[in-house]
């Protein structure tokens, strides 16, 4: 089965088409990232208004790429939430007219469970069923969280943060350091040289009870504090121009998100024989050294996403629809489908055995 | 019974998240059906915590997390509760398009951080609420509009 | 030349099919939320009636506003996706200029000024007079605020709008100081009138508008934040 993904969730308007939920035949991203930096974070106008322009000239190419003509695709997906509404309505728009157009179905997905699926889109990776049960960190600029997968499709919460997403405490860091948007590549690089410990920058981490199961407690990340902590230590101690701490404050300040995270995926981890790490922030290379370090140490297989399945992408959208082991249903009625900016994962709440 | 909403000048003085959540909660219970609550102060005045105690006063149940990436965030408790984060919003008519209006019309508590930014697109009856921190770190204050 | 146009501007959305100038079937309908639901639903059942049948549409036609961002958006992307697998043509034309080509069919009116609703109190408005079978743009596009959105324009035009009945309580002092008659100024752009002005077009050789909705307003009104 052939499916063309279409993902329009936040700034990337990206297509892709995807054969048995695995091969990836083509995907181009038109990144808005550029268009959105001068105003330090993503501004809702300008993702529509691009998305509208580019989603077609990407889909055509996306065909072409794939060399295969269009009656040989077999299934449209699109990312119907979550994300800015304003944005997902241009995909869904584009799936909804080629789906009357190629008299094809529609499916619909959920942009977290498909940052999940990316992890198999390393022809490495196992079968997704056979990489069961799976404990997955979702670390995005919208997203974080650690879910465990007992089998695909059937999702457990274990843990996630109470305020801020980690791609979030990346971006409001390197606007306090003046390293620009997006915060994560700028303070990866700028961390390279720097001290990880020179500076301790506190860890949010905090349990309450599982608002799924009262009985079991929920592990929270907090990135707000962590935010506070850098504001006042730059308010005591102002950066100047050319500032020699400046690498030690970005690899303080990263080891801070890093180790919060590496931490409380060690705290989810029971048994599980595969961990996989998906989302934009995966792409951290500190975050790859030190969730491979904890990988060999707890000796579970690290599932992890090759670098342009990462970030926001149709692939991974295309290949969540297109795998069999998924068995992604087709719309009832795909003219119907609206687009939810609130969409979670749908966990699965009957079992008692939360952690 | 409902007790009326406080007037305008009246002022809450809170020290720690705790308390802040107990002035969200005393609130709550004053509000109507539909209301819309104009949260106003700076990064870390404790707009987000106050969320967090409405929340629970709505039977809201999982973390009240940062609406920053999708500008709009859903909960449903015992009752609705909408919350909102403007920063990025560039223009009041950049709201429309966000369904602004839509969630106006239905019931629940609709909570928006910087709310200036929606302009006149908000409506009459909306409660502002004024959030500082005080010199004095650790006190903070929430002055209804 | 068989066409399937598009019109969402406003609330009020329509679709025909239309050839050589005849309407053959056309639908309307009011969107209450986000512009997606019905337009598809209407498009997925037209699609399936004899005469709208895909394989004999030659061409996709559009009004590109200005109105509704997520109307315009919702309707310029449907069909372009509809184009896209055969390259068939898909033509764009404002809908300010459909509604002044419906105009001048239907009355002896030589110049038409429409407005239109832009929020915060301000009015979009631009002008036409009656040229050799098409409308000849007589003014800029303009942003207005209410209270002088009659100003600067030569008496005797004849004034319409797809938003009036919102404006009405706003400017109809201003209606009235401008000597305007607004009883009967309600037009709504409609798929039909869309296409009529695109088969006159292009009888005469005129290429579509660029391909995209007509914002006026920028994307951004606050400043970068560093």
């Amino acid at each position: 089965m052939i499916v063309l993904g279409i993902e329009t969730s936040c700034d990337e308007t990206s297509a892709a088409l995807v054969r048995a939920g695995r091969e990836v035949l083509s995907q181009v991203i038109f990144s808005q990232v550029a268009l959105h930096r001068p105003y330090g974070g993503v501004v809702p106008e300008i993702a529509s208004r691009n998305h509208v322009e580019k989603i077609m000239p990407v889909i055509s190419e996306a065909r072409a790429q794939a060399g295969l003509d269009w009656d040989r695709i077999d299934r449209i997906a699109v990312t119907s939430g979550p994300g800015l509404a304003s944005a997902l309505m241009i995909g869904v728009a584009a799936a909804k007219s080629l789906s009357l157009r190629l008299q094809r179905p529609l499916v619909a997905i959920n942009h977290i469970e498909a940052h999940l699926y990316s992890a198999f889109l390393d022809p490495a990776a196992p079968d997704p069923a056979a990489a069961c049960p799976l404990l997955v960190l979702i670390v995005s600029g919208g997203h974080t969280c650690l879910v465990r997968m007992s089998k695909p499709g059937v999702y457990r919460l274990i843990g996630q943060t109470i305020d801020d997403a980690a791609g979030e405490a990346f971006d409001k860091g390197a606007n306090l350091l003046g390293l620009g948007y997006p915060g994560g590549p700028a303070i990866d690089r700028a961390a390279q040289n720097g001290n990880t410990q020179a500076i301790r920058f506190p860890r949010g981490l905090t349990r309450r009870p599982h608002h799924h199961d009262p009985t079991h407690d929920l592990l929270c990340l907090s990135f707000s504090g962590l935010k506070t902590s850098l504001l006042y230590h730059l308010k005591d101690h102002p950066l100047v121009p050319g500032d020699s701490r400046l690498a030690d404050l970005a690899a303080s300040y990263q080891e801070a998100i890093v180790d919060s995270l590496v931490r409380r995926t060690d705290d989810a981890l029971r048994d599980e024989p595969y961990l996989a790490v998906v989302g934009g922030v995966s792409l951290n290379r500190r975050l790859r050294e030190q969730m491979t370090a904890l990988a060999a140490r707890r000796r579970v297989r690290l599932l992890m996403a090759p670098p342009t399945f990462c970030a926001d992408n149709a692939a991974m959208i295309a290949g969540l629809a297109g795998s069999p082991a998924f068995a992604k249903q087709p719309e009832r009625l795909p003219m119907d489908l609206d687009v939810d900016p609130s969409l979670e994962l749908n966990f699965n709440l009957s079992s008692a055995t939360l952690t | 019974m409902k007790t009326d909403f406080p007037v305008a000048g009246t002022l809450y003085e809170t020290k720690t998240p705790e308390e802040t959540w107990a002035v969200a909660e005393q609130l709550a219970a004053c509000l109507p059906v539909r209301a819309v609550l104009a949260l106003h102060g700076e990064l870390g005045a404790g707009k987000t915590c106050f969320v967090q105690g409405l929340a629970r006063a709505l039977g809201i149940l999982r973390p009240i997390t940062s609406p920053t990436f999708t500008l709009v965030q859903e909960y449903r408790g015992s009752r609705r509760l909408v919350h909102m984060d403007l920063y990025r919003i560039g223009s009041p008519d950049e709201l429309l398009h966000l369904g602004f209006e839509d969630y106006l019309q239905e019931d629940g508590v609709l909570a928006i951080e910087w709310a200036e930014r929606a302009g006149d697109l908000l409506p009459p009856d909306t409660r502002h609420l004024y959030f500082a921190l005080q010199a004095d770190q650790g006190r903070h204050t929430i002055r209804i509009g | 030349m068989k066409r399937l146009i598009l019109e969402q501007s406003t609330r009020s959305g329509s679709l025909a099919v239309m050839e050589e100038g005849r309407s053959l079937l056309s639908r309307a309908w009011t969107e209450d939320r986000f512009h997606t639901q019905q337009m598809f639903g209407v498009l997925a059942e037209v699609l399936a009636v004899e005469v709208a049948r895909l394989e004999t549409l030659d061409s996709f036609g559009v009004g590109l506003g200005p109105g509704s961002y997520s109307g315009m958006r919702m309707a310029l992307t449907a069909v372009r996706g509809l184009a896209l697998p055969s390259e068939r043509e898909v033509y764009g034309v404002s809908s300010a200029e459909a509604l002044a080509w419906d105009e001048f069919q239907r009355t002896s009116a030589d110049r038409v000024m429409v407005l239109g609703d832009a929020r915060r109190e301000r009015c979009w408005r631009v002008g036409y007079e009656r040229g050799n079978g098409l409308p000849v743009r007589c003014t800029e596009w303009e942003l207005v605020p209410q209270v002088d959105c009659f100003s600067g324009v030569p008496p005797g035009a004849r004034w319409v709008s797809p938003d009036w009945e919102r404006l009405a309580p706003q400017i109809g002092a201003a209606a009235s100081r401008a000597a305007v008659d607004w009883a009967d100024a309600v037009r709504i752009p409609t798929a039909e009138a869309v296409g009529g002005l695109i088969e006159a077009r292009q009888r005469v050789g005129v290429a579509s508008d660029p391909l995209e909705p007509l914002y006026l307003h920028p994307a951004v009104t606050v400043a970068p934040r560093y």
